[in-house]
């Protein structure tokens, strides 16, 4: 059988395959350690992980929906100093990327994360999660205006010389502007899309579900949303992105793909089946042997308009 | 040692109104599955209902390879499982969770089992341990509790192992009339729960739970219960089971997948 190359860089960040899993999803890897082949996966994106530890928000903080899911936890993590001390040696015994989930509720704790992160040691890239409500701006979020965005890009672009991972929030009226952004701040690379704001109501309790109300949507409902802000954020930047949101196979995998991603994240599936990403990767291998392809490049943001048919 | 697999139904079978036991082909959990471990259960393939589900290990049959679990079928995904033919597959992942710990000096205790409704399976596999640990049939003291009758299940199996069982129902179609509390008061009042040589075990829903729970600590019983959460991911990761506990430096979330199902009564906040 023909080896097709898998290898893909983004940027700075160089990954064996473009096979990730989603910050939140894949825990700190150790969790699925005897069940999926680490070495295999192009990269982990760890928990999202802050200044302090945080205890999260009061249960009942998920739901399930139709086709997917929405989840309030709260950044529940241990901290970023707990981080390395007890989660990284793990980590750094694999072949696969590190990419660490930052996220901050003021301009200075996120220069501070990156601070303390740059240069340690089997960390590979940052991704900064700028959905978090600002303090600083009175409950504005950082990804949502594009100033607040392009700011604490810099701050954090200025502090550190990891590959920059930007996650843009999908929560608003046009993604490109953000996206622009994040880019004009200094991102290399940006990474969509983090969850959908909703909400859930059970009729015969007339109680929202969630103790939070809102919580964010994910699983196989995005996709549609998330493959579209993919492709038009791929039109309007130049950089690479790495394109999440309901994938749960490799034909979902690839759909980003051609929409424009260079890599992918496989985020709720992994609660559904441990070992998806590792059937994404392959199915992905498998799709672009058929495809008479060698070069897993060859097909980003290939997707073509569909001509018109016959009338009736 | 856990598996994530496709596994094939050998069986799967009526136990009671609603109630059925399906035995699956799966060396991992039928060798590795403890007292009190679930594994998570997919058969759709479809995104109708999303997630796996969690269930109880309730029988191992080493020699077999497999294992099964007693489930009431009540909503989407557990009348999916009670349609499962022979032959066809399920999609399991586990053994996973914790187990209840038999402390010990296991002989001088007495074990007290409080199972509520489908509580009971993970308590029967639990009581058998007990027997094949050595512990004399008499210390085990089952009750075991429905609102119906029709509904208690595990009934014959506990019977069967000769431990020391009482049946509960709400309805008092069969056994004691009342609530599998109202027994243990009575055993209390009786002198037959002695508060230090004693050690109760619950699975049930979350208001039973909390009643043995208030019960076992107003006479200072240690008790272990086994927490129902919903259970996205079952494997510590998307922490949306979490459980408030009690620790030394305040109230703080636990995992009941990874750090439970299993509790120490006293540790979780509840209500
Ligand atoms: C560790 C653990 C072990 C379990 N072991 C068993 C077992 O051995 N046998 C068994 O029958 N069930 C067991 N359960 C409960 C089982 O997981 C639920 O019955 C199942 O999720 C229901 O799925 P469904 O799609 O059929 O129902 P749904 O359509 O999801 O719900 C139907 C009804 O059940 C309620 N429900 C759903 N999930 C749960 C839950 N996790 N806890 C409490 N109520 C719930 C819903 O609120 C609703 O009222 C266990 C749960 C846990 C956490
Ligand atoms: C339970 C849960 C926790 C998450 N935690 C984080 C997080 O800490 N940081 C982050 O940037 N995204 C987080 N996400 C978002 C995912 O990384 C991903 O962007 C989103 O779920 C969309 O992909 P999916 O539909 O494949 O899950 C979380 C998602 C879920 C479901
Ligand atoms: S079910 Fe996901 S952390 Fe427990």
């Amino acid at each position: 059988m023909s080896k097709v190359k898998m290898e893909v860089h983004l940027g700075p960040l160089r990954l064996q395959n473009p096979v990730l899993v989603a910050s939140g999803t894949f825990g700190y890897g150790s969790e699925y350690a005897d069940l999926v082949d680490l070495n295999r996966l192009g990269g982990i994106m760890v928990k999202g992980t802050t200044l302090h530890p945080r205890a999260g928000n009061p249960m009942p903080r998920m739901v399930e929906t139709a086709a997917g899911c929405l989840n309030s936890i709260g950044l529940q993590n241990v901290g970023v100093e707990a981080f390395i001390r007890e989660k990284l040696p793990f980590l750094r015994q694999y072949r696969c990327a590190v990419i660490v989930n930052i996220a901050g509720d003021s301009y200075e704790e996120f220069e501070q994360l990156a601070e303390r992160l740059d240069g340690v040691e089997g960390v590979h890239a940052l991704e900064m999660n700028i959905s978090c409500p600002n303090q600083e701006k009175g409950g504005i979020h950082f990804g949502v205006d594009p100033e607040s965005t392009r700011e604490v890009v810099r701050r954090v672009r200025q502090r550190t010389r990891l590959p920059l991972i930007v996650k843009l929030s999908p929560n608003v009226t046009d993604i490109t502007v953000n996206a622009r952004a994040a880019v004009d701040g200094g991102a290399d690379v940006l990474s969509l899309v983090n969850t959908f704001v909703g909400t859930a109501i059970d009729a015969k309790t007339r109680r929202f579900k969630l103790a939070n109300i809102t919580g964010g949507l994910s699983g196989p409902a995005i996709k549609p949303l998330a493959l579209y802000m993919v492709w038009q954020v791929a039109q309007a930047v130049k950089v690479p992105i790495i394109g999440m949101g309901g994938i749960m196979n490799a034909t979902d995998a690839v759909e980003f793909l051609l929409a424009g991603a260079s890599a992918v994240a496989v985020g709720t599936a992994n609660y559904v089946n441990p070992r998806v990403s590792i059937e994404v990767l392959e199915g992905i291998e498998q799709y672009l042997r058929e495809q008479g392809e060698t070069d897993v490049k060859h097909i980003v943001g290939t997707v073509k308009r569909c001509k018109p048919g016959n009338e009736f | 040692m856990r598996c994530a697999e496709h596994c094939e139904v050998v069986a799967n079978r009526p136990v009671a109104t609603n109630q059925f036991e399906i035995e699956i082909h799966c060396p991992t959990v039928a060798l590795h599955a403890q007292p009190g471990q679930f594994v998570q259960m997919r058969v759709q393939s479809g995104y109708e209902p999303l997630f796996s589900r969690p269930f109880s290990v309730f029988r191992r049959f080493p020699d077999r390879g497999n294992f099964s679990v007693v489930y009431l079928a009540r909503g989407t995904f557990t009348r999916m499982l009670a349609g499962k033919k022979p032959g066809e597959t399920v999609f399991v992942v586990g053994p996973l969770g914790n187990r209840f710990s038999v402390r010990q000096p296991a002989n001088e205790m007495l074990h007290v089992l409080v199972a509520g409704g489908v509580g009971a399976p993970p308590l029967y596999l639990l009581a058998e341990e007990m027997v094949q640990l050595g512990i004399p049939r008499h210390r085990i003291v089952v009750v075991n509790g429905a609102r119906r009758q029709d509904l208690l299940v595990c009934q014959e199996h506990f019977a069967e192992l000769g431990v020391h069982l009482w049946a509960v129902t709400e309805d008092g179609s069969l056994g004691e009339r009342g609530k599998v509390t109202d027994v243990l008061k009575s055993l209390y009042q009786r002198g037959e729960l002695p508060h230090d040589r004693c050690q109760v075990y619950a699975c049930g829903p979350t208001a039973m739970l909390e009643a043995v729970a208030q019960f076992a600590q107003k006479h200072a019983l240690p008790c272990q219960v086994s927490m129902e959460t919903l259970m996205p991911c079952g494997l510590g990761v998307c922490l949306g089971c979490a459980v408030k506990v009690r620790t030394a430096e305040g109230a703080d979330y636990k995992r009941a997948c990874v750090d439970g199902p299993i509790f120490d009564a006293t540790e979780v906040v509840w209500g």
